[in-house]
């Protein structure tokens, strides 16, 4: 399931799964720990909803809630995808 | 226990003694709802000490004793990365200056997202407080077949949990109850973990002891969302709504308004008939009862604004709403809800300033709070029909368009466009100091808002601009009418100067060309003679600041001296009375373009100024936005004219 | 019940869920609540893994006692558990990760007067043999099914009844809307027999007894349109009147 190669959420397509193997948050500890705090810890599922008409904001769906990032923020969680 | 005897905001007088209760919980767990199931119609809304955040608090009666109830902003954590956060962790730990430490806690969460919500549970568990944890929408949880067993979870957690459907009011009886139980409540026997890891860990087990299952996703939320979110459709859903809430504003409060005005109009005037002496029933009518109707003009709109964004955030719409024009509010630095606050703003700036509270960023609110008065706010049409009907000829046309449309358009788009503009800047300027915040906003599901939430929230909006917005719009219409209407001329006076003292017309318009506004007027022409202003104009600009309409009464005031029956003819004919354009029309297109300008740019309004400060809670920010104002409407319009005559006008 | 994962580039490590809860009347003791069948043995505790065994031997902890779906700690003298707290579940964690490192006080027979001098058998320990004390199971059924487990089923209109207990088998008979549904079933099976098992992990089985004979409406079921009967209405046994609809 997990393999050496990780991918940041951002870079999934509207209905892909994956797994989240950690966060990356260069420069700012503060956005790490929130993203922690809102359930995007290590290990868990994270479905990549939809994105908005302009690419921006994404929905992603983990922890039975929907929550949306910017892709500056979906760019600190690396993940594996689950097949 | 210290407490205060006078909180920093009077929001209310501290009575030694009260026990306080505070209520943490994320947004869209509906604490809120809970807040006001407990509080009702005693609640008041305030700000926190020297900053921009609300402040709610409210009492609660159990039997004999009263209990003071704070609803602390709504978060997901209770380690701050901001300065608002900063404030409701503060208040846990008694350490905000004249707010109280709480004596209990009650943690609010949603039945629904009890997975993440523990997470807060567990930082709130570690304030050491005597908490209570309430659980909420677990009539929701049955719906999708999910389960949650509230015994087991109260063993497993170690303190009192208790359901509660507020919008059906059950289990309120049962909180008041257990509130006054608050000294015994049991507490955890050790704090929960704070390492991530041991701290999910901690999570999934108290779940699985609890008999937790979420159930089904929320298919009706779904298959709304696949229309609402949709690219096009979704889109398109948006604008209509955007723009149903703004005719609604216009259609329904606008009538509204004009029986406000109307009814304070036969005030003035039953003043006027009754009390003899001119300038006492001129005070009386013209400047109080004038300045108090300019008051509750506002009122119609304001609660018919935040009724519908109550509805619209209660409902879930606002989030998608932000969510589809976040992309647009990032190019000026703001965020998505940020939309919602500048389109009120064209309506009103009033509304639109005070729902810049939905914000979470205090920059953002700032940065949205300057900009919301540049948005063409209904107030100024009044001036640009009037001034763009003496520039333009209705019949003119550029292509298949009215010209004059065209301008009011033109004029509306260099409002928004400044709008951004000048949002964009001031992030810029306030993020300076670097602490960019994340952006994230969860997508509730789709639920039928609380009635009496909604109504209280309107309620609240509209009790608190009374509150505070009163004064200084009132002193501003008393200052302005003494200005236009002293010195008092006696009848013999206005006989020698060969004036009709029948005719009220004439007489008002003889009071005003001598009065001490006048005489500002004529004292401030060497700042406004480059835009083209007579003093005349000038008096008007000056009268305007009470309210932007006024500048057409005042002018009209003037005018109809001249011609009674074409106001704007009369207008038109107007010549300089002296200085270098001696004789030359006033209302050339030269400075007809820059009055526009500087109507589209000027700070003018009283109210906003004053609503500003209460949602500031300084002056500092009110006079910031004046003078910036000011100073770019000067600018404007000086090459708004240059423009204009350079293209030969 | 899964066990969260900890997911690093490198390596993939079970995290055990765990929570404490307080032992109502023995305050130096707190019970780790912990996913049933972790342990394979319910015993005092006699060798532990590294950090659990440290604490034993520094003297934070003066026991460990291992249950069904939960290991029970004792404190040793002066200490408190906001003191240690963090550091013992710190050590749980890494302990529980080696389950084969748990081994238990070799087994030998209580007397019955040693069960009963120690008080804690009346309401959660567990004897060392695994025969399960019918007694005991009795009582931990009838409670269950007073409550949470009884109460999912009457709010689905029906009813759970214990007709006996024997030799770790309990037998219940449904009632109502239950009767006949295979959602009952599949839901008292899950919530009765884990939360029973957890508290007697002795327990055999859960089985199903027979309805006590033809009642009227029964008819209805045997067609298989037991929708017929609406929520809330009982099915009474032969000789008695059925109870209108609504209860």
């Amino acid at each position: 399931m997990t393999s050496g190669e990780t991918r940041s959420l951002a870079e999934l397509g509207a209905g892909r799964r994956a797994r989240i193997v950690e966060i990356v948050a260069s420069g700012s500890e503060a956005t790490a720990r929130r993203l922690g705090e809102l359930g995007f810890t290590p290990g868990t599922m994270v479905e990549v909803v939809r994105r908005a008409p302009l690419r921006d904001p994404v929905v992603y769906r983990l922890k039975d809630y929907e929550i949306c990032l910017r892709r500056a923020q979906a760019a600190c969680i690396r993940t594996a995808e689950v097949v | 226990m210290a407490a205060s005897c006078h909180d920093a905001d009077s929001v209310g007088t501290v009575l030694v003694g009260t026990p306080r209760v505070a209520l943490v919980g994320s947004p869209n767990a509906g604490k809120t709802s809970v807040f006001n199931g407990l509080t009702g119609l005693h609640a008041k809304t305030g700000n926190y000490p020297g900053v921009t955040v609300s402040r709610f608090v409210g009492t609660c009666r159990v039997g004999e004793q009263k209990y003071l109830l704070e609803d602390l902003p709504g978060t997901y954590s209770l380690q701050p990365i901001s300065p608002d956060e900063q404030i409701t962790v503060d208040v846990l730990d008694g350490t905000l200056d004249g707010v109280p430490r709480p004596e209990a806690l009650l943690v609010v969460v949603d039945a629904t997202t009890l997975r993440r919500s523990l997470v807060l549970v567990a930082q709130a568990l570690a304030k050491a407080l005597p908490t209570c944890v309430i659980v909420t929408f677990t009539d929701e949880l049955a719906r999708r077949q999910g389960r949650l067993d509230l015994d087991r979870l109260e063993q497993a957690l170690g303190v009192p949990v208790l359901r509660v459907v507020a919008h059906r009011g059950e289990g309120l009886p049962q909180l008041r109850e257990r509130i006054s139980h608050w000294a015994t409540w049991s507490v955890p026997p050790i704090a929960p973990p704070t390492e991530p890891v041991e701290l999910e860990a901690w999570a999934e087990s108290i779940l699985a002891f609890a008999d937790y299952q979420v159930g089904e996703q929320n298919r009706v939320t779904q298959r709304i969302d696949a229309v609402l979110l949709h690219p096009l459709w979704g889109t398109l859903v948006f604008f209509t709504v955007m723009m149903l809430f703004f005719q609604t504003v216009f259609t329904v409060a606008a009538p509204l308004q004009g029986y406000v005005g109307t009814f304070f109009g036969w005030l003035a005037s039953l003043v006027h008939q009754h009390i003899g002496i001119p300038w006492l029933s001129g005070l009386l009518g013209d400047a109080i009862i004038g300045g108090v109707g300019g008051v509750i003009v506002f009122v119609p709109q304001i609660m018919l604004l935040f009724l519908l964004i109550a509805l619209l955030e209660g409902v879930g719409y606002m989030s998608r709403a932000a969510f589809l024009m976040d992309r647009v509010m990032a190019r000026a630095g703001l965020e998505g809800r940020a939309f919602v606050a500048l389109l009120s703003s064209v309506a009103c700036a009033i509304p639109g300033i005070m729902a810049t509270r939905t914000l979470p960023s205090a920059k953002d609110r700032i940065a949205t709070m300057m900009a919301a008065p540049l948005m063409t706010c209904s107030a100024r049409l009044p001036v640009y029909v009037l001034l763009i009907g003496i520039l333009v000829n209705p019949s003119d046309r550029i292509g298949p368009f009215g010209t004059q449309g065209v301008i009011m358009f033109g004029l509306y788009l260099l409002g928004a466009v400044s709008a951004m503009l000048v949002a964009w800047a001031f992030k810029k300027i306030g993020d300076r100091h670097g602490l960019l915040m994340p952006f994230y906003m969860e997508m509730p599901p789709y639920r039928i808002p609380s009635l009496r939430s909604v109504l209280l929230a309107m309620w609240d909006s509209a009790r608190s601009f009374l509150r505070k917005c009163s004064t200084i719009i009132v002193t501003t219409t008393v200052v302005l009418w003494l200005l236009l209407n002293l010195p008092l001329q006696p009848t013999s006076h206005l006989a020698a100067a060969g004036v009709d003292t029948r005719n009220d017309t004439a007489v008002s318009a003889y009071t005003v060309e001598h009065s001490f506004a006048a005489d500002l007027g004529r004292a401030v022409s060497p700042v406004f003679n480059p835009l083209g202003f007579d003093w005349r104009i000038n008096v008007g600009v000056l009268s305007a600041q009470a309210a932007r309409e006024t500048f057409v009464a005042t002018l009209g005031q003037v005018a109809s001296a001249q011609n009674r029956e074409h106001p704007a003819d009369a207008l038109r004919a107007m010549t300089y009375t002296d200085g270098p354009r001696l004789g030359q029309k006033i209302f050339a297109p030269g400075t007809i373009a820059a009055l526009l300008v500087f109507f589209v740019f000027a700070l003018q309004c009283m109210a906003t100024v004053g609503v500003m400060r209460r949602e500031t809670g300084t002056w500092k920010w009110p006079a910031i936005a004046f003078s910036y104002m000011f100073v770019l409407a000067w600018v404007m319009a000086f090459l708004a004219r240059a423009i204009t005559l350079g293209l030969g006008g | 019940m899964t066990v969260s994962e900890r997911v690093t580039t490198s390596t993939i490590r079970p995290v055990v869920p765990l929570h404490a809860q307080s032992c109502p009347g023995h305050p130096d003791e707190l019970r780790w609540i912990t996913p049933p069948g972790l342990l394979p043995f319910v015993a005092r505790l006699a060798t532990a893994p590294e950090p659990l065994a440290a604490l034993i031997d520094d003297g934070t902890l003066a026991e460990v006692r291992v249950q069904a779906g939960a290991v029970v700690t004792r404190l040793g003298a002066g200490r408190s558990w906001s003191g240690e707290g963090a550091r013992v579940r710190t050590a749980l964690h890494a302990a529980l990760e080696d389950p084969a490192g748990w081994r238990p006080v070799p087994a030998g027979p209580q007397t019955r007067d040693e069960r009963i001098r120690d008080e804690r058998v009346r309401d959660e320990e567990v004897p060392d043999e695994q025969i399960p004390d019918d007694v005991l199971l009795r009582s931990a059924a009838q409670a269950l099914l007073d409550g949470a487990a009884g109460e999912f089923a009457r709010s689905h209109g029906g009813e759970i009844e214990l007709v006996e207990v024997h030799d770790g088998v309990v037998e219940v008979r449904l009632r109502g809307a239950c009767d006949g549904c295979p959602a009952a079933r599949v839901t008292m099976r899950v919530r009765l027999e884990q939360q029973l098992r957890e508290q007697v992990p002795g327990l055999k089985e859960i089985r199903e007894v027979g309805r006590p004979g033809p009642r009227p409406g029964l008819a209805r079921l045997r067609t298989g349109v037991h929708w017929l009967v609406s929520p809330g209405e009982r099915l009474a046994p032969v000789g008695e009147e059925p109870n209108g609809p609504g209860n």
